[in-house]
């Protein structure tokens, strides 16, 4: 018998298949949803790894790692349709990791943690180089977990309560910490004069 | 406490102001399939290694049995040889006696094989093909079945017949004492078949009968089987030879005229000429009554119908039971499968980068021959031909090969309905696309097949063919 034909080409999986549906069909190993998950959620993962850490190399281990942390832990999910928060929180989780292990790279001599890696800065407006370098400058004087926090809720905009349940602290904590991060990079960016002026220009256009 | 609060609101606002500066300044980049195909490998090499466990798995279950094993009932055979791991009736009728009495009768040439529950649970003898007559001595929490191809037969009695002729689809169940039920096969629900009773199972005639065992042979002496049904028919010579994958499809021929009608005469999309139908589909599993050897006059066609799936795909039961993948049910010949989803990779944007496992997804087929030697149909053909299908909703394929074509070039209809009355120039080369080359006529056609093609979700789904109409 013949091998039949091939369907057309609108027949194709497609990466807008619901949540829920992925995450079931991941959780039973089905390696297409799991392609159907990174398909829509890759885009995700580099924005947030990339905010992170800022102007440098593609951290596409850092990606990979996510991934795999995801589709290891998919049957932990509890609501399939929140299959973006628990992505962001493994990311999150994931970048901090590495910022803690690049810190004590560069405490143990094997590489500065304040310069910028050479190579080009992937990834960002050269409009706005000198401001973005400034700002993670500052990032990178915060812990991973301060980071985490400032990316999380400033950046990327999430709800405090998201942000507690992304960091696995309660809501009250969450308030706390992201607080104590504002100060302190409020009260660091004086030493930053390109970032003081940038945002003395917004807050000025801002007022009425 | 109020500078507290403005310098807090103000050192928020700022933080807010840089966020909003990482979150303009950034240009966001799609991911390259590279780093997917990274991952996939990753991904596959972390996966579980489960034969792992499968040899302390393996020794515990070995362990278990032989402990078990030590548990079962004992038998000893007389009269029988043993062949193969089978139990065959030799000269006279043989026994299988078990030690608590329970016999089971093997008439001459009976093929069984027997299997005993641990823990002195009785037993269960698959009957390949033969007659047993069955004493059983019932015991609390003890379970005897005779299985006959795909029938069940449960002892909930002590006396009783069954025989089977697999080549025959005939299947008979008599019982003396007590009451047995059975099940499976053709049978769409269990049957309780009490004492003075006979089920007799006819596949060929597809017929399912229980009724008095007749009386009028055993005036003088018990019923039995032999005695209460006529034999069966001898295997014809092709349905010996055919493959046991197809299922042979017998032909119910009309009425046909006494010659042919005029142009002008001829049915368009009307009454067919000829039909095949469930109904006079043969067994699955075995030849049938190759009626169309006197209907070589419209199509030549003693065809088959047989079914085959991509490599992924894997028949479910009943299909999977069944030698040929297929099996009977409302005049219907069926077969279960899973599809498993497409697996792509590629941008489904840019149509040409995406690659999908076509060639080892690519669903199922429902196919038949018009002719048994799987040539082309010939001079005899037909203007216009249907399927009537029954399946789950979604895209259908009619699909035709041609004798002499490579097995990739085929013809089809695309969004195939069931009863669609197609002709020759409504199936074309990669009929999912325009412009594909038109097939010129069905005389060189040796393959006909109701494809269901694979999607990007797992599909698990029945498909039924009742009926093949020429016009």
């Amino acid at each position: 018998m013949p091998g039949p034909a091939l369907p057309p080409r609108s027949a194709v999986p497609e990466a807008s298949a619901s949540d829920a549906a992925l995450v079931r069909a991941a959780a039973l190993g089905d390696d297409q949803a799991c392609f159907g998950i990174w398909k829509k959620y890759a885009p995700l993962v580099h924005r947030v790894v990339q905010r992170f850490f800022g102007p440098g190399p593609e951290r596409s281990d850092v990606c990979q790692e996510a991934f795999l942390r995801v589709f290891k832990r998919i049957r932990e999910i509890r609501e399939p349709d929140a299959l973006a928060g628990f992505i962001i929180s493994v990311t999150l989780g994931v970048a901090r990791n590495e910022a803690r292990r690049l810190r004590i790279r560069g405490i143990v001599g094997l590489r500065p943690t304040d310069e910028l890696p050479p190579g080009a800065d992937v990834g960002y407006n050269p409009e706005a180089r000198e401001e973005v370098a400034a700002l993670y400058r500052l990032l990178s004087k915060l812990s991973a977990y301060e980071r985490s926090l400032f990316v999380a809720r400033y950046v990327e905009k999430m709800e405090v309560a998201e942000v507690a349940a992304a960091h696995h602290v309660s809501l009250s904590t969450a308030k706390r910490h992201l607080r104590k991060v504002a100060d302190r990079l409020d009260h660091r960016m004086r030493d930053e004069p390109a970032l003081s002026d940038y945002v003395g220009r917004l807050q000025e256009r801002a007022l009425p | 406490m109020r500078d507290e609060d403005q310098a807090s609101r103000a050192a928020e606002e700022s933080c807010a102001a840089l966020g909003e500066l990482v979150a303009q300044a950034m240009v966001e980049r799609q991911p390259e399939l590279a780093q997917w195909r990274a991952l996939a490998s990753v991904l596959q090499a972390r996966r579980p290694r489960r034969w792992l466990f499968v040899v302390p798995a393996a020794a515990a279950l070995v362990a278990a049995l032989s402990i078990t094993s030590q548990l079962s009932l004992s038998y000893r055979l007389e009269n029988c040889k043993t062949n193969e791991g089978n139990v065959v009736g030799e000269s006279g009728d043989g026994t299988v006696v078990f030690e608590d009495g329970s016999r089971f009768v093997l008439a001459r040439g009976t093929q069984v094989e027997i299997q005993t529950r641990g823990f002195r649970r009785g037993a269960q003898l698959r009957l390949h093909q033969g007659h047993t007559s069955v004493s059983v001595v019932h015991r609390f929490a003890r379970r005897w079945d005779v299985l006959a191809g795909a029938f069940d037969v449960h002892v909930t009695g002590t006396r009783f017949e069954v025989d089977w002729q697999p080549d025959h689809s005939r299947f008979d169940v008599l019982v003396r004492e007590g009451e047995v039920r059975v099940s499976g096969g053709w049978l769409k629900e269990e049957i309780p078949i009490r004492a003075g009773q006979l089920l007799d199972v006819d596949g060929e005639t597809n017929t399912v009968t229980v009724g008095p065992i007749p009386s009028a042979a055993a005036k003088d002496k018990p019923a039995t089987l032999e005695t209460v049904r006529p034999p069966a028919k001898a295997p014809t010579a092709a349905g010996s030879a055919r493959s046991p994958r197809m299922a042979r499809l017998s032909i119910a021929r009309q009425a046909a005229p006494a010659r042919p009608p005029a142009p002008s005469e001829q049915p368009r999309l009307g009454k067919p000429s000829l039909v095949w139908t469930g109904d006079s589909f043969g067994p699955s599993s075995v030849g049938g009554d190759d009626t169309s050897s006197d209907g070589a006059s419209l199509a030549g066609s003693d065809g088959f119908i047989f079914t085959t799936i991509g490599k992924r795909t894997r028949f479910l039961p009943p299909a999977s039971e069944s030698p040929s993948h297929l099996y009977r049910q409302d005049a219907m010949l069926c077969t279960n499968v899973r599809v498993p989803a497409l697996f792509c990779s590629g941008n489904s944007n840019s149509p040409g980068l995406e690659s999908c496992d076509w060639d080892a997804n690519w669903g199922v087929v429902l196919a038949w021959n018009p002719r048994a030697n799987q040539r082309a149909w010939g001079d005899s053909t037909t203007g216009r031909i249907s399927f009537e299908y029954q399946g789950a909703a979604g895209l259908y394929r009619l699909v035709a090969h041609r004798e002499g074509d490579p097995d990739t070039r085929l013809y089809c209809v695309n969004a195939y309905a069931s009863g669609q009355v197609v002709s020759p120039s409504d199936f074309r080369i990669e009929c999912w696309t325009e412009g594909g080359a038109l097939l010129p006529d069905f005389s060189s056609v040796d393959t006909f097949a109701l494809h269901r093609p694979s999607t990007s979700n797992r599909q698990t789904l029945k498909l039924c063919i009742s009926s093949v109409s020429l016009y």
